[in-house]
């Protein structure tokens, strides 16, 4: 083939700037850390970069949940555990009134002033609240789950005077509130007040007014009664129990998807450093060997630089 | 017979021949770097033998040689390659004006960074399911109104980006138009000169360089084909319809698309639709009107996807403060869609029934969206339609981009080959020189020679016995 001058020129240019391209793109890799700045250079792993980046946004979102709905359940445990230790001292302050050696009056200051206070107690505990959502009253979250009140009508103590006595009610609703661990996941996060504790608070005020009226039949009801909304109560905490298992399971099984997809988005669009700069310093050495020869071509010899 | 003067006149004729082939030899080192220059080279031939038989006269054999002349200056050109070399170099201008708007559409996008709209997409779920899991938490509620309206101006801007740039290719489509009507006029003006200058037995080389540069303009912002006629002048032609033909040219001229407002069309002076085979101008429209329309498309069923799908589940739940029924986008589209103004944070739905502050199963459904299949006729969630969009998008911008290399790969040795025959190679070039000044040197000795004769037959014949 016959070369030319231009040609020589425009080889060596092309050859340049084909290079420098080159040495840019591994530039921009090696700077930014990722293999593609933009989809068209890699299609395909562009599209595989952006759906792993978005299933761990669920994953993020959902173990955030997680961790939310976690509080909550460990809260109503407590509440439920405490509680459980009010029933367990109201029991022994019905049995202690059910002995025989006590007298009326006893009963109704002493022992029925300390049945109040549990009541108290046990209404607080309630109406316990995480993140200032009451945990106990179904969808109404905003609301206490139990009021004590006064009741409209009153009664008579041992000695014939008459006392209003305390009434509980219940302000919650029924709602069940569901969170989502899980595209198709969902537990269920609340204890209900008027199912768990309703009947357990209404025993502590049939107690203390069997305290104050001195009614031992009814004091012997009230123990019954009692054991039975502790059993209500005992079983409203296992169902608890198991439901934060099933979200700490979850939670883990989260935990190490977010890990793996980490690794499988780096895998898919981080580079190797070292084999980076290894190209990168390959790169230059083609780059002045290219730069060498262009200058030859460039400056080449001529005739013109020997005829006389 | 043999005369002093005939010498004379060979060795003037060959002196004049040799200093006229330098000449062109310093016309080619002129131009060595001109585009579109073919070498040119004296085709040197015997001038016409004397006709006296020199039998005749008795004086020697044969048939005496009447010198050196030029018989034409040539110039080195194949038009095979001329035509191929512009069928590839118009492929790879379009794939190259393809690739060069792609890739100002591409990083506007940005869709591969934090910046993209599936973040921000996926920000928005994330937004939905927090709220669904504190659903009375105002400032959480603010944080997704905030990330709703972010996707909504996401959306907003690409639909603004795509617009403007499809409209800025109306400029780039009308200074096209104005560089093919001025190349065909040039043509069609150098037409007339070469086949006048045919017609009187000379050679315009210069002329016929100057049109084939134009040409080779000509057919990579077009694909145009040409043809050379016997008279030497060039038909030339776009996607089967007549550009020039002798020193006539047929007008483009823009006129905005009947079908899209938005855009303008090429047209004929006789009002046909160019539709140009390759080059450029293909390229540009190509993506103006197929591209970057397909991509609006696709943006604005995304944005419908989301507005009909959110709106459909939020109008049925209730806020904190019982408002239900409310939208939760306002707009249709990608250019409009926006976070409904009537929608204060309290009012945003997240519950199945009223007075339910913690019921939240409306955030949930809503933030399940992600995962629901609703494009696409069922087969595509939100965020896997907008991903195979992007991904289709990277897919024809790297379909350009390789088919210019490629198609440069080819042009390149293409234009090697031309270049190959009609470049000028300097080494050559002084070759030839040394050969036509050696040349040029012997003619004048000769000159020379015969001036010793004529001193001799002038000044010291006759002049014995003096």
């Amino acid at each position: 083939m016959r070369i030319t001058n231009r040609m020589m020129v425009e080889n060596a240019i092309h050859n340049m700037s084909n290079n420098l391209e080159k040495m840019s793109k591994l530039q921009n890799k090696i700077s930014t850390g990722k293999q593609i700045q933009n989809a068209s250079e890699d299609p395909a792993r562009a599209s595989v970069s952006l759906s792993l980046r978005s299933r761990l946004s669920t994953l993020e979102s959902y173990a955030d949940t997680a961790d939310i709905t976690r509080d909550w359940m460990v809260a109503s445990d407590n509440a439920l555990d405490q509680m459980q230790d009010v029933a367990v001292r109201a029991q022994n302050l019905i049995l202690r009134g059910l002995n025989d050696s006590l007298s009326a009056s006893e009963r109704a200051t002493t022992l029925a002033t300390e049945m109040q206070d549990l009541l108290n107690q046990a209404v607080e505990v309630g109406n316990t609240s995480v993140n200032n959502q009451f945990i106990f009253a179904g969808y109404q979250v905003n609301n206490k789950a139990f009021e004590l009140v006064d009741s409209t009508t009153t009664l008579t103590d041992y000695k014939g005077t008459a006392f209003t006595p305390k009434t509980v009610n219940y302000l919650g609703d029924q709602g069940m509130l569901q969170r989502s661990l899980g595209p198709d996941q969902s537990v269920t996060l609340n204890v209900r007040g008027d199912q768990a504790l309703n009947g357990f608070l209404q025993d502590l005020v049939s107690a203390s007014n069997a305290l104050m009226q001195n009614d031992m039949a009814s004091l012997q009801t009230v123990l019954g009664n009692l054991k039975s909304s502790m059993d209500v109560m005992d079983q409203y905490r296992t169902s608890n129990g198991a439901r934060l298992r099933q979200v700490e399971s979850a939670s883990n099984f989260l935990g190490a998807m977010r890990t793996e997809t980490k690794g499988l988005l780096s895998k898919n669009e981080d580079i190797n450093m070292a084999e980076g700069i290894a190209l990168l310093a390959n790169q230059e050495t083609t780059y002045s060997a290219v730069l060498e020869v262009s200058q030859r071509a460039i400056s080449a010899l001529s005739l013109f630089d020997y005829l006389k | 017979m043999p005369t002093i003067s005939s010498g004379i006149s060979i060795a003037l004729q060959a002196v004049l021949t040799h200093s006229q082939a330098l000449e062109i030899i310093e016309h080619n080192i002129a131009n060595a770097s001109t585009p579109g220059y073919r070498r040119q080279s004296a085709l040197l031939t015997t001038a016409v033998p004397s006709q006296i038989m020199a039998s005749e006269h008795g004086i020697g054999a044969g048939q005496r040689g009447g010198g050196v002349t030029i018989e034409k200056i040539q110039r080195f050109n194949l038009e095979f390659f001329d035509g191929r070399y512009r069928s590839v170099s118009a492929e790879m201008s379009n794939w190259e004006a393809q690739s060069g708007i792609l890739s100002q559409l591409e990083p506007t996008l940005a869709e591969t960074t934090e910046d993209g709209l599936l973040p921000k997409l996926d920000q928005f779920w994330a937004g939905w399911q927090k709220l669904s899991t504190d659903p009375t938490n105002t400032s959480l509620r603010s944080v997704l109104l905030d990330d709703a309206g972010s996707l909504a101006t996401a959306l907003n801007r690409r639909a603004t980006q795509i617009t403007q740039l499809r409209a800025e290719q109306n400029n780039v489509v009308a200074s096209q138009v104005n560089d093919i009507n001025s190349l065909a006029d040039q043509i069609a003006q150098l037409n007339g000169e070469i086949s006048r200058v045919l017609s009187v037995g000379e050679q315009p080389n210069d002329l016929m360089d100057k049109r084939d540069l134009a040409l080779d303009q000509l057919s990579e912002l077009t694909g145009s084909v040409s043809f050379i006629q016997k008279n030497g002048e060039a038909v030339v032609s776009v996607g089967g319809h007549v550009l020039v033909v002798g020193h006539e040219t047929f007008k483009l001229h823009t006129q905005t698309s009947p079908t899209d407002s938005s855009v303008v069309d090429v047209y004929w002076s006789d009002n046909q639709k160019l539709v140009p085979p390759s080059g450029k101008l293909k390229g540009v429209l190509e993506i103006r009107d197929k591209v970057m329309v397909d991509q609006l498309t696709g943006l604005n069923a995304l944005a419908g996807g989301i507005i009909n799908q959110v709106n459909a589940i939020h109008r049925t739940g209730f806020g904190l403060n019982n408002a239900t029924n409310m939208d939760f986008f306002a707009g249709s589209n990608a250019s409009d869609i926006a976070v409904n103004p009537l929608l204060d944070a309290a009012s945003i739905a997240t519950s199945s029934g009223a007075s339910q502050a913690g019921n939240s199963d409306i955030a949930s459904q809503i933030a399940g969206l992600k995962m629901v299949k609703g494009m696409k006729a069922g087969t595509a969630t939100l965020n896997e339609f907008y991903n195979s969009q992007i991904t289709n998008l990277g897919v024809i911008a790297q379909r350009a981009a390789n088919n210019s290399y490629q198609h440069g790969l080819v042009a390149k040795a293409l234009g090697d080959q031309r270049e190959s025959v009609s470049g000028v190679s300097l080494d050559e070039e002084a070759a030839d020189m040394a050969k036509a000044q050696k040349a040029y040197q012997a003619a004048a000795r000769v000159l020379t020679a015969y001036d010793e004769l004529l001193d001799l037959v002038i000044n010291r014949m006759g002049l014995v016995g003096r």
